[in-house]
């Protein structure tokens, strides 16, 4: 399949992407009988600036399998047809959180797909950052030692993670500093569930991506 | 390198760095000054006038700043002027400046900072080179400007003299120079300055275009000492003159042939060997190549740029555990596999993110790479000789075997040991940098036969030398200097030489040969020697005052000037050398004055005879 990437069609546009009630899916507007490209990208970014050049590089992967596909690190792609999106009453669920989705109307003849430029329209942004919050909690461990009245500080701070499913990728996305280095949060760690520095200054947990915000 | 290498070229390296050792060393600035303050004035194409101006400076150092070297050439109003200056390459460079500054310069000469004898009188020179002239009105130019330039100085007790260099080299040449001669014949009686007529044809019928700057200078410095007669003479009294001149010098150059091609003739007895590689089995340490397959160079450089970003060994304590436990072994002594376990993959991902930083950096920074090749091309010529490199130019498999190794390090070495080799690892399995060390090895071969190519050409220039014909004495005493020299620095210089793969290395290992010698003190000590010395140490005293005795007969000595009629007694004689045990020894004529140049290089003597204007005067006017 061939992608060319043409100019706003106000005929043949896709449009207004927002988050199903359980937060779980996308739904967005959508000419009728139009298919509709959704690319994932980092948060905050925009897709349409990674065109021309992602054509060439979306020929080389099927983007339509019912699923999100990697096209480069950190841009995934999914082709949803008009048939298709029809079908999906709930939306198209989401690849993941902590990223921007961003929706583009295309139309398909023969082996050629050409993917629209949205229409400048402050009103139906082609774009949707979605944030994931998550919850980090560390912690200075302490024990009850005999005869003393407050519990004593072990020298071991606690970290708790979120578990393996919130969410978060175990890529160094999330990291924590301490003592002048920076450790990078791994998806053994994230399975662990809460790990344990001995250190006497308290670790600060960081994140890489403004996507994805701790509390 | 822009030109191959000859042997012509290393010996004009020898013979210039020796002239400059030997100017510090044969004394310098305590010979005859001038009397009255002056100024030079060049006529004529600036690189004769640059060659006065060194012999000039030469002559009188201490007055560089004190006396005005000028080029006056016929130019739009008349006259332009420039000033020949000093350029950072030890060169004289002309610069233009107005007429008003030729005339700030001569009301400077009287300055009371200036350090001349007197200062009743100023004396002016104007060296017309008639060599650029193609016909006769040229000349008429020339006066016109001498006329301008003289209005210019704005002094009236100025005494002036005409120095004209005649070039009679051919006879196209030699029908110019008639017409010049006319031409003075007619200007002579009621000139304003003395005219001195020197010419390159001697009057023994050869061509000397080299020592005529070399007599312009020593007359310009005997005709301003404080023999007031003398001046009186030059400058009033004959007003019409030429001289004849003689100059033993030290043979400098042939001193530097000699040492260049034993140099050559030894050191062509020790044949490139690159056969014994065929079975070598530390071809590939010798390339600087490791037994995991890192190159030394990488090494280094992942070193030095990111073995700063690894953690200290008590930061590895700050890595994640699954509880609170100590880990089982001090971190930085654990194997690297475990204690990434113990971290929950936390220590592959960190090293992972130096890693990333490593590669980030690579890609983007060229000067980087470049330094990398300029490194390993470095130990690659520590390595290897030029004949191991031709022998690996026609064995490129054998270097692709050892460039093929690449390891990554086992996971049983200590934490931060596996950290500093698998970095290594990251550096030299970079294909783009492994690609450009092994670009470095084929370059160094191809510089190798360009450079045996090289070494053949500089052989094979030997003999386009003139054999140098001092005499037996001469041989025998430089070669015993030289044998002597080589014996006690052979290892070194044996070992530089094999060491030695590229045209550029061979250029620079001459050099360095070369410079070896001038700072050996035993050779040093010889080759810096005065004219008086260096004879001396070859001949002894007798053969040294019989080798410049017969100079001291005018009859011995060519006249720059071929005349119809005998030119006579000289009305002067000098002889220009070093005041010393030579001038006590010599038996100098009664009348022949002595003129201290300071300098020991050289022993000159100078004839000037009177010239009847009818004596240069030809058939036709000009």
């Amino acid at each position: 399949m061939t992608y060319v990437y043409a100019g706003p069609d106000p005929s043949c546009r896709a449009y207004s992407p927002r988050l199903s009630e359980k937060r779980d899916a996308l739904l967005w507007e959508c000419s009728r009988g139009a298919d509709t490209l959704v690319l994932e990208t980092p948060f905050g970014g925009s897709a349409t600036t990674l065109f021309p050049a992602l054509c060439a590089e979306l020929e080389s992967v099927d983007i339509r399998k019912e699923k999100f596909a990697e096209i480069r690190p950190g841009v995934w792609a999914r082709y949803v047809s008009a048939g298709a999106k029809a079908r999906m009453n709930g939306g198209c669920p989401l690849h993941r959180e902590a990223c921007t989705y961003t929706v583009l109307a295309c139309e398909t003849d023969g082996d050629v797909c050409t993917v629209h430029a949205p229409a400048e329209n402050r009103m139906s942004l082609p774009s949707l950052d979605v944030p994931l919050q998550i919850h980090v909690e560390v912690y200075p461990v302490t024990k009850h030692v005999f005869l003393k009245p407050q519990p004593v500080f072990t020298g071991f701070f606690g970290i708790e993670l979120p578990g393996p499913n919130a969410g978060v990728p175990g890529d160094g996305t999330l990291a924590y500093t301490v003592g002048g280095i920076r450790v990078p949060v791994t998806d053994e760690m994230l399975a662990q569930g809460t790990v344990y520095v001995k250190s006497d200054t308290e670790p600060r947990v960081i994140s890489a991506n403004p996507g994805l915000k701790l509390n | 390198m822009d030109a191959s290498l000859t042997v012509q070229s290393i010996i004009e390296y020898f013979e210039e760095k020796l002239r400059h050792q030997e100017g510090y060393m044969s004394g310098s600035g305590s010979g005859s000054e001038p009397q009255y303050p002056m100024m030079v004035f060049h006529l004529g194409p600036d690189d004769g006038g640059a060659m006065l101006v060194e012999g000039l400076t030469r002559l009188w150092p201490q007055f560089r700043q004190e006396i005005p070297f000028l080029s006056a050439q016929p130019g739009a109003g008349g006259a332009e002027y420039g000033e020949f200056t000093l350029r950072e390459d030890g060169k004289y460079a002309v610069s233009p400046i107005t007429a008003d500054r030729v005339t700030d310069l001569a009301a400077g000469l009287s300055s009371a900072d200036n350090h001349f004898k007197s200062y009743d009188r100023i004396v002016a020179y104007f060296v017309v080179d008639t060599v650029g002239l193609n016909d006769p009105g040229g000349f008429d130019k020339y006066l016109d400007v001498v006329s301008r330039a003289e209005s210019a100085m704005g002094i009236g007790n100025s005494m002036s003299m005409l120095l004209v260099l005649l070039d009679e080299s051919n006879k196209a040449r030699s029908e110019l120079a008639k017409q010049i001669k006319n031409r003075l014949a007619e200007i002579a009686p009621d000139a304003t300055y003395s005219i001195c007529l020197l010419s390159n044809r001697r009057n023994d019928h050869r061509v000397a275009a080299r020592d005529i700057r070399k007599l312009a200078t020593a007359v310009i410095a005997v005709s301003n000492n404080r023999r007031v007669e003398t001046v009186q003479d030059m400058f009033f009294n004959h007003r019409l003159f030429t001289a004849g001149y003689a100059r033993e010098e030290k043979p400098t150059a042939d001193i530097c042939q000699f040492l260049v091609t034993a140099l050559i003739n030894r050191l062509s007895s020790l044949p490139p060997a690159g056969d014994g590689l065929a079975t070598a089995k530390d071809l590939a340490q010798r390339l600087g190549i490791s037994q995991n397959g890192t190159i030394v160079t990488l090494d280094e450089y992942a070193r030095d740029k990111f073995a700063s970003l690894l953690p200290a060994p008590q930061q590895l304590e700050l890595f994640p555990r699954r509880d609170r436990a100590e880990f089982p072994a001090a971190p930085a002594s654990m194997p690297a596999s475990d204690f990434d376990e113990w971290t929950m993959g936390a220590w592959s991902a960190y090293l992972a993110g130096l890693v990333a930083e490593a590669r980030a950096g690579l890609d983007l920074n060229r000067v980087e790479k470049e330094r990398i090749a300029a490194g390993y091309r470095a130990y690659l010529r520590t390595s290897f000789t030029a004949g191991e490199f031709i022998w690996l130019s026609e064995h490129p498999e054998r270097i692709d075997a050892c460039f093929a190794v690449s390891r990554e390090p086992i996971r049983q070495l200590g934490t931060l040991e596996y950290a500093v080799e698998y970095l290594k690892y990251l550096i030299s399995s970079n294909e783009e940098l492994r690609a450009l060390c092994r670009g470095e090895v084929d370059r160094a071969c191809r510089e190798a036969v360009e450079y045996m190519a090289d070494w053949n050409g500089l052989v094979r220039s030997m003999s386009t030398l003139h054999q140098v014909q001092q005499g037996d004495d001469f041989n025998s005493f430089y070669n015993g200097l030289f044998n002597d020299y080589y014996d006690r620095h052979a290892h070194v210089i044996e070992g530089d030489f094999k060491k030695t793969s590229s045209r550029d290395g061979l250029r620079t290992f001459f050099y360095k040969a070369v410079d070896g010698m001038l700072h050996d003190d035993a050779m040093s000590r010889a080759l810096c020697a005065s004219f008086e010395s260096e004879l001396r140490q070859r001949l002894g005293q007798d053969n040294v005052n019989n080798r410049v005795s017969h100079m001291l007969d005018p009859g011995q000595v060519p006249a720059y000037l071929q005349t119809f009629f005998s030119l006579g007694a000289p009305f002067r004689s000098f002889i220009l050398l070093e005041a010393g045990s030579l001038s006590s020894a010599l038996n100098i004529p009664a009348g022949t004055a002595v003129y201290n140049t300071g300098r020991g290089s050289a022993v000159e003597v100078l004839y000037l005879y009177a010239l009847n204007p009818d004596n240069i005067m030809y058939g036709g006017a000009m």
